[in-house]
C-alpha cells in the first residue's frame, strides 16, 4: 500500500468512521456486526479508491455510505441476521440506558425497529444531513422514492416525538 | 426533528466509535489484499477510448466538424466562458479548453480542506472566481491556489444539489433552484449580490434555462401554461428585477434544448435536432446535430458552439464542412439518453438528428406518412391506434430476425403488437407498468376506491375522476364496462360527496406520471402494497396500467439501413428493467451495472498482476470468484425473488392497453378515456343527474 492510499483511507476513517459505524449499527441492530460491517465498507472503498475519482456529482461522503449500506444489506442477508431482535440492540451496548433520556432511547429504539427501507432514507437524511438527491445516490434509488419513504418513516416517529419538545 | 434525532443517535450511540485499534486493523487487512495498483481501470479505459474517438473525430472534422472533448477529468460541472476560452470545474479543479486544442489544460487543482466541491465558476471583477453557494463563501482562483475571499455572513436560501444552473451577471449571481419537491418547471429564480450577499427571489416562473445576455439581461427559456396547451418561449428579463424585457419566441414544448448568447447578443440553441441560430424570431438551422447527453451549459466561443454535460464538453463550430450522414428521428424523448451519442459515437460519420415532441399520437404519424416527410424513425406509444397503423401495413417491414426473435419472447399479452402477419414492424423502447399513485403521506393503503376517498386528497378532482373511469373500465375486461352497475355508481356518489377541491396545487401530473412499477421498489417483501393499484369493483382484481414505447421505420425513410442499425443498438442498450417487463417469463436476473464494470476490472487486475509476477492466473479460482460475486443476490439490479414475485402478483394484472376502448391515451386527440372523464365532471358539477351520467358513458363505448 502507497502513502497515498494510506493517508487517503486514515482521513476517510478518521472523517466518517464513526458517522459510518454507528449507521451500520443502526441498520444492523448489532455491534459486532455492525463494527465489522464498518470495517469491510472501508476496506471496499479502498479498493475501489482509484474508481472514485469523477464519480458523477457523488461526494466521498455519499459514495461511502452507499458502500456502508450495501454492505449492511449483505449482512442483512445472512441467515443469522434475521434472528437479531433490533428492540434489544440497544442492550447489546456499553452505554447504560440510564445514562439515556427515556424519550431518546424510545425514540432510538422506534428508529431501530423501522423497517430498514425507511430506516435507511431517515439515517441518511436527518443524521447524515443528506440531501433527498444525495441520499437517493447513495441508495441507488430515485428521489421521489427516497421522499416517499421518508414521509413514512416520519409519520411512524410522529408519535414518539410528540411527547418531546423542539419538533 | 433533526436535532432530536441525530442527539438521540449520537447519544445512545456515543460509545460506538472507531478507535486507533480500528483503524490499524483495516491497514494491517489492506496489507493483506492486493493492493491497489496503478492501473487502467474500466472506466479510464472507456474514457481513454472516447478521447482516441474524439481524436479521430477530430481528424475527420473535415466531415463532421464537431469535436468530442471528451471527459477524461470527469463530468464538467460549472462551465464559463471569457475571452474565448472555455472555463470548466470537474471536482477539486478547474481546466481550460480553446477550439484551436485538442486537450484540455488544468489551470489549477486544489486538496486543501473546506474547498467546496459544489460551486459555480465565474468571473467577478475580471477575476476567476468560485462560488460556493451551500456554505455562501467565494473563493479566487490564483497563483494555482484557491483562498478564501469572502464568507457572506448567512447561507443565501436552501440551496442544495439540485441547483440547475448559476449564471453570473453584472456584480450578481443569478441562480436556478429546484424546490425539494418541484419539477423542472417549478424553479425559483435567486438574485445573490457579490457586494452584499442580499439574496432576493425574483418573479419569473416555469424557467427551464438561462444565460446572460448583453448587460444586465438574462435570456431564459420559459415554460407557460395556456389553456390550449403548453409552450415554451424564450424571454430577456432583467438580470436584477426578473421583469421580462422581451419576448423573442415561442417554441412547441420540449423542442429546444441549450440556449446560448455571445457577446454581440446573437443566440443560438439545439432546436428540433439543429444547431440553430434565432434570426428575426425565427430559429434558421445551422446544420444538424444529436442532442448532448444531459446539458449542463451552453455558449458560445467565436468560432462555434460549445456544450458540456455527461458526454463531457462538444464544441460545434458554426461553419462545418461537408457533413455526414444523418439519422432523423421525431416522436417521443428517448428514455435513455445516451442512446443517440452511443450510436453516433458506433458509426462514424453519422449524426442522429432527433425532433423531441412532447406528443406523436396516431394521427400525427399518419399525417407525416402521407406528407411524406423525410424522417427515418418515429418513437411513439404504442396504443389502440398505433396499433391500427401498424396492422394497415402503413409502417416500413423492419427486415432484422434477431429483433423478431427477441419479440416472440415477449408476454403473450404483447406479443402481436409488434408484428403484422410475420413481419416485424415494431420494436418496443421502453415498458412501464403504473400502479398505486396516491401522495406518500397516505400511511393505510385503502381497500377500493370509495375508501380511497376518505383518506386525505392528494389529486384534483378532476383525476380521481380519471382514475375512477380508467379503472373501472380496465377492471370489466374482457367485458364491456356497464357504468350503471352498482360498483360504478357507488363509487361515482362517493366521489361527489368527498370532499375533495377542483384543483389542487402540484396535483397535476401526479395521476398521469403515477407511481411506475420498479423492481428496485420491492423491499422486505412487503413494498407491493404500495404499488398495487386499487379496484372500484372489489369483486374483480384491480388492473395495473401497462405502457409501451416504440421505434416504427417510416417507409419514407431515406437511411433504412441506418434506421435498422440504430434499432439494434437501442435494442443491445434498453435497460434491464424493461426487458424483464416485456418477457417476464423468460426474464433473467440482472446484475448491477457497477457490478459488471467491479468484474470486469477484477478479472483484469488479477490478470495483470499475475503477468507481472510471471505466474499464470488460477482460471478456476478467478472464475469461482466471479461466480461468488455473480451469484450474490445483493449485486443484482433484478434478483430471481423479484422476478418471482412480479411474476406472480403483478404481471396477471397488468392491462397494456391496445383495446379500442383505451385508444388515444398517447395523445391529444380522440381519447375515448377523456370525453369519459368529462361526463362525469359534468356529473360533479350538478350538470348532469347521475342516470345520465350513466347513460353518456355507456354511449361513449366504442
Amino acid at each position: 500500500m502507497n502513502d497515498e492510499s494510506t493517508q487517503l483511507l486514515t482521513r476517510w476513517v478518521e472523517q466518517f468512521g464513526n458517522a459510518i459505524l454507528r449507521t451500520c449499527f443502526l441498520l444492523l441492530g448489532d455491534r459486532q456486526q455492525a463494527e465489522d460491517a464498518m470495517q469491510d465498507t472501508f476496506l471496499k472503498a479502498w479498493k475501489a479508491m482509484n474508481r472514485f475519482e469523477g464519480r458523477d456529482g457523488c461526494t466521498e461522503k455519499t459514495w461511502l455510505m452507499r458502500i456502508a449500506i450495501n454492505t449492511c444489506r449483505d449482512y442483512r442477508r445472512s441467515r443469522w441476521a434475521r434472528h437479531i431482535d433490533a428492540t434489544q440492540a440497544l442492550d447489546t451496548l456499553a452505554v447504560p440506558a440510564e445514562q439515556m433520556q427515556p424519550d431518546e432511547r424510545w425514540l432510538l429504539s422506534d428508529i431501530l425497529r423501522m423497517p430498514t427501507a425507511l430506516k435507511q432514507v431517515l439515517i441518511l437524511y436527518y443524521y447524515q444531513q443528506m440531501t433527498l438527491d444525495e441520499a437517493a445516490q447513495a441508495l441507488g434509488t430515485s428521489r421521489s422514492t427516497v421522499h416517499r419513504r421518508l414521509k413514512r418513516a416520519e409519520a411512524l416517529l410522529r408519535d414518539t416525538l410528540k411527547g418531546g419538545e423542539g419538533l | 426533528m433533526q436535532k432530536r434525532i441525530t442527539h438521540a443517535i449520537d447519544n445512545g450511540l456515543s460509545c460506538l466509535q472507531v478507535t486507533e485499534r480500528d483503524l490499524q486493523t483495516l491497514l494491517e487487512r489492506t496489507k493483506e489484499e492486493k493492493p491497489v495498483k496503478k492501473k487502467l481501470s474500466v472506466a479510464f479505459v472507456l474514457t481513454l477510448a472516447l478521447v482516441l474517438l474524439a481524436v479521430a473525430a477530430l481528424a475527420v472534422g473535415a466531415i463532421r466538424g464537431v469535436f468530442h472533448l471528451g471527459k477524461a477529468q470527469g463530468r464538467p460541472r460549472s462551465c464559463a466562458i471569457a475571452d474565448d476560452v472555455l472555463y470548466y470545474q470537474v471536482g477539486n479543479a478547474v481546466y481550460t479548453w480553446t477550439p484551436d486544442s485538442q486537450t484540455a489544460r488544468e489551470l489549477l487543482s486544489w486538496d486543501q480542506e473546506d474547498t467546496p466541491a459544489y460551486a459555480s465558476f465565474l468571473f467577478y471583477n475580471d477575476r476567476p472566481m468560485l462560488l460556493d453557494l451551500k456554505n455562501a463563501g467565494l473563493w479566487a482562483c490564483g497563483d494555482g491556489t484557491l483562498k478564501l475571499v469572502r464568507k457572506y455572513g448567512a447561507p443565501f436560501a436552501p440551496f442544495d444539489m439540485r441547483t440547475d444552473s448559476a449564471v453570473y451577471a453584472d456584480g450578481a449571481v443569478i441562480v436556478l433552484h429546484i424546490p425539494p419537491n418541484g419539477t423542472e418547471e417549478d424553479g425559483i429564480l435567486y438574485h445573490i449580490d457579490l457586494e452584499s450577499g442580499q439574496t432576493t427571489e425574483l418573479p419569473a416562473r416555469g424557467v427551464l434555462e438561462m444565460t446572460c445576455y448583453r448587460q444586465r439581461e438574462l435570456l431564459v427559456l420559459q415554460r407557460e401554461t395556456l389553456p390550449e396547451g403548453s409552450i415554451e418561449r424564450l424571454a430577456v428579463l432583467d438580470a436584477h428585477t426578473g421583469e421580462e424585457q422581451a419576448e423573442l419566441c415561442t417554441m412547441s414544448l420540449l423542442a429546444t434544448e441549450g440556449i446560448a448568447a455571445d457577446a454581440d447578443g446573437r443566440i443560438y440553441a439545439m432546436v428540433a435536432g439543429n444547431l440553430c441560430e434565432l434570426r428575426q424570431g425565427e430559429w434558421q438551422p445551422l446544420y444538424p446535430c444529436s442532442l448532448p447527453v444531459h446539458t449542463g451549459f451552453a455558449g458560445v466561443l467565436s468560432t462555434g458552439y460549445v456544450t458540456a454535460g455527461q458526454e463531457g464538453v462538444r464544441f460545434m463550430p458554426f461553419e462545418p464542412c461537408e457533413q455526414g450522414r444523418v439519422l432523423r428521428i421525431r416522436g417521443l424523448m428517448s428514455t435513455n439518453p445516451e442512446l443517440d451519442y452511443a450510436f453516433e459515437q458506433a458509426h462514424e460519420g453519422v449524426t442522429v438528428s432527433r425532433e423531441v415532441t412532447a406528443h406523436l399520437c396516431a394521427r400525427e404519424l399518419a399525417e407525416a406518412l402521407e406528407s411524406r416527410e423525410p424522417c427515418d424513425l418515429y418513437h411513439l406509444c404504442l396504443d389502440a391506434y398505433t396499433l391500427e397503423l401498424l396492422q394497415n401495413g402503413a409502417l416500413a417491414p423492419i427486415d432484422a430476425p434477431d429483433l423478431l426473435a427477441e419479440v416472440q419472447e415477449i408476454t403473450p399479452k404483447l406479443r402481436d403488437a409488434f408484428v403484422r402477419g410475420d413481419t416485424l414492424v415494431a420494436v418496443p423502447s421502453d415498458a412501464t407498468v403504473y400502479g398505486w399513485q396516491a401522495h406518500e403521506t397516505l400511511l393505510r393503503i385503502p381497500a377500493t376506491f370509495t375508501d380511497m376517498l376518505t383518506a386525505p386528497p392528494a389529486w384534483s378532482r378532476e383525476a380521481y375522476a380519471h382514475y375512477l373511469v380508467n379503472q373501472f373500465v380496465r377492471q370489466a375486461k374482457p367485458e364491456m364496462p356497464d357504468f350503471a352497475a352498482p360498483a360504478f355508481t357507488r363509487a361515482l356518489e362517493a366521489l361527489k360527496q368527498a370532499d375533495i377541491p377542483i384543483d389542487m396545487e402540484g396535483a397535476d401530473g401526479l395521476l398521469r406520471s403515477g407511481r411506475s412499477f420498479s423492481f428496485g421498489d420491492l423491499f422486505d417483501g412487503d413494498g407491493f402494497r404500495d404499488i398495487m393499484p386499487v379496484g372500484v369493483d372489489d369483486t374483480l382484481p384491480p388492473r395495473m396500467q401497462g405502457q409501451i414505447l416504440v421505434y416504427v421505420i417510416s417507409p419514407n425513410a431515406p437511411n433504412p439501413d441506418l434506421a435498422l442499425a440504430f434499432l439494434r443498438t437501442m435494442q443491445s442498450r434498453r435497460d434491464p428493467q424493461t426487458n424483464a417487463l416485456l418477457a417476464p417469463e423468460t426474464a433473467r436476473p440482472v446484475l448491477h451495472a457497477y457490478m459488471e464494470e467491479w468484474i470486469q476490472a477484477l478479472m483484469e487486475e488479477q490478470r495483470t498482476l499475475d503477468a507481472q509476477q510471471g505466474v499464470p492466473t488460477d482460471e478456476k479460482m478467478l472464475a469461482a470468484r466471479i461466480d461468488e460475486l455473480r451469484n450474490s443476490p445483493g449485486n443484482h439490479a433484478i434478483t430471481q425473488e423479484k422476478l418471482n414475485f412480479y411474476r406472480e402478483m403483478f404481471e396477471p394484472l397488468v392491462d397494456w392497453g391496445l383495446e379500442p376502448m383505451l385508444r388515444g391515451m398517447s395523445g391529444p386527440h380522440d381519447g375515448t378515456l377523456s370525453a369519459m372523464r368529462e361526463v362525469v365532471m359534468r356529473y360533479l358539477a350538478d350538470e348532469i343527474s347521475r342516470e345520465a351520467c350513466s347513460r353518456e358513458l355507456n354511449a361513449l363505448i366504442p
